[in-house]
């Protein structure tokens, strides 16, 4: 970083655009940024995005929405978030690594650094929320997945989550040594809606295996309409621990986390069963 | 805007206030926030791991506890900084310094510094906290000395005799 010219700290996204080039370094919580480029001498300038006015957390009828310069403590403390979705935004950001980090990370650059272990993306996915990203010239909407896989420069500014989960049933759990440990065995990130033991809607996914967060259509696919039995109970545990099972089955801990899917899986719909 | 631009000793100058004290400084900008606050002095801030694991670097910017090493020492300007000399002395400690040490919270010191910091944070905003509370901030100051215990009484000790100062 010892190459760098200009830092700039736009307070507008009018600023931010007069300054954004495509290849642009942004700076934001810096959790990440600093200590990955701390040698970086390619670096001519900066953005810190800290000062612009993306640290909201708002409720309209159909989304809330969350500006990209939210940390993850305010996340976790704030009101929408622990009233909305019996509490799963606050409890997810709560299970991001420790308080000193909480108090600095933002839900923006957890999103745009990937990482198996990046908690926020997880949550996204299971709430099939949007993300919304400016290029400095215009604003675009789209799913996750979109962002990470047209690998699209800009700044995400906020991310776009729908109410109309609100009621369903959610689990979120993440399986590492200790607490605040950024890393983690395996993250569970679960939502299902169920009536009268019959699987109305479920998006399970699943962090730590891939960079992007783990799910199947398929598998969901083929057990939304069911009635939640035994059976299902067995068959679904089975065939998410072969999923998860094959999505990395030379790493260390593939045999542990096959079983630790099992058990959870099979609980989570045990569960669901008896609601 | 604000435009920071480096000059040709390649560093940039910075202000802000720390432990109530206004500051102006010459920062290159790769230097961490941690690096800077040493160099000026301020001793009582370690640098363990720097990577953000430790804790031990922890200090208030601007109300919130951080890590001071995952952060470029330019992050500071306009800010205000509160380091483990800004809350206490050993001829003045504060209720939170105090309660470590009679709780036997303190064994070879190097974690104490970023523990009593998170603790600040902890009891500014939730006053009497409960176990899960106090854990769950505590959770980024790593020990490798007392096994947490005494540190947690520690916290519920400052957190009941701060409710008979008026010390802030
Ligand atoms: S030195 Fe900063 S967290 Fe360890
Ligand atoms: S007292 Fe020695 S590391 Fe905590």
């Amino acid at each position: 970083m010892n190459n760098i010219k200009n830092i700039y700290f736009p307070t507008t996204l009018r600023d931010f655009s007069k300054i954004f080039k495509k290849n642009s370094s942004l700076i934001a919580g810096s959790t990440y940024f600093f200590n990955a480029n701390k040698k970086n001498n390619l670096l001519n300038d900066i953005i810190a995005i800290t000062e612009l006015p993306l640290k909201y957390i708002k409720k309209d009828k159909k989304n809330i929405r969350i500006g990209s310069l939210v940390t993850f403590d305010d996340i976790e403390n704030n009101d929408i978030c622990k009233d909305t979705y019996f509490g799963f935004l606050s409890h997810s950001a709560s299970n991001c690594s420790s308080q000193l980090i909480r108090n600095m990370a933002t839900i923006g650059g957890n999103i745009a650094h990937p990482n198996a272990f990046n908690i926020m993306p997880l949550v996204i996915e299971t709430l099939n929320g949007k993300i919304k990203l400016y290029d400095g010239k215009k604003y675009t909407i789209m799913p996750l997945t979109d962002y990470y896989n047209k690998k699209l420069s800009g700044i995400i500014t906020e991310i776009i989550l729908p109410l109309a989960y609100d009621r369903d049933f959610f689990y979120f759990e993440k399986i590492a040594k200790t607490s605040s440990s950024w890393e983690s065995y395996i993250t569970f990130s679960f939502r299902a809606s169920v009536k009268n033991k019959i699987i109305n809607d479920m998006r399970l996914v699943f962090g730590a295996i891939t960079s992007m967060p783990l799910s199947s259509i398929n598998i969901e696919k083929k057990f939304t309409g069911k009635e939640i039995t035994k059976e299902l109970i067995n068959d679904i545990s089975k065939e998410y621990s072969e999923f998860v099972y094959n999505a990395h089955p030379s790493h260390k801990y593939a045999e542990y986390r096959k079983n630790v899917v099992m058990n959870t899986i099979s609980e989570f719909f045990s569960k669901l069963s008896k609601r | 805007m604000k435009k920071m631009t480096v000059g040709k000793e390649k560093s940039i100058d910075i202000s802000f206030n720390i432990n109530g004290n206004d500051m102006t400084v010459s920062v290159k900008p790769s230097e961490s926030l941690i690096d800077m606050i040493r160099r000026l002095g301020y001793k009582g801030t370690k640098k363990g791991c720097d990577t953000g694991d430790c804790g031990s670097c922890a200090l208030i910017l601007d109300g919130k506890a951080v890590v001071s090493c995952l952060m470029p020492a330019f992050y500071a300007d306009g800010k205000k900084i509160t380091t483990i000399e800004g809350i206490g002395s050993i001829l003045n400690p504060h209720p939170i310094q105090k309660a470590f040490v009679d709780a036997g919270a303190v064994q070879c010191g190097f974690c104490i510094p970023g523990m009593i910091i998170s603790t600040k944070f902890l009891l500014d905003r939730f006053p009497t906290p409960d176990e899960k509370t106090i854990k769950h901030h505590l959770d980024g100051n790593l020990c490798r000395c007392t096994g947490y215990v005494k540190q947690i009484e520690a916290v519920r000790l400052a957190s009941n005799r701060l409710k008979n100062t008026n010390r802030e």
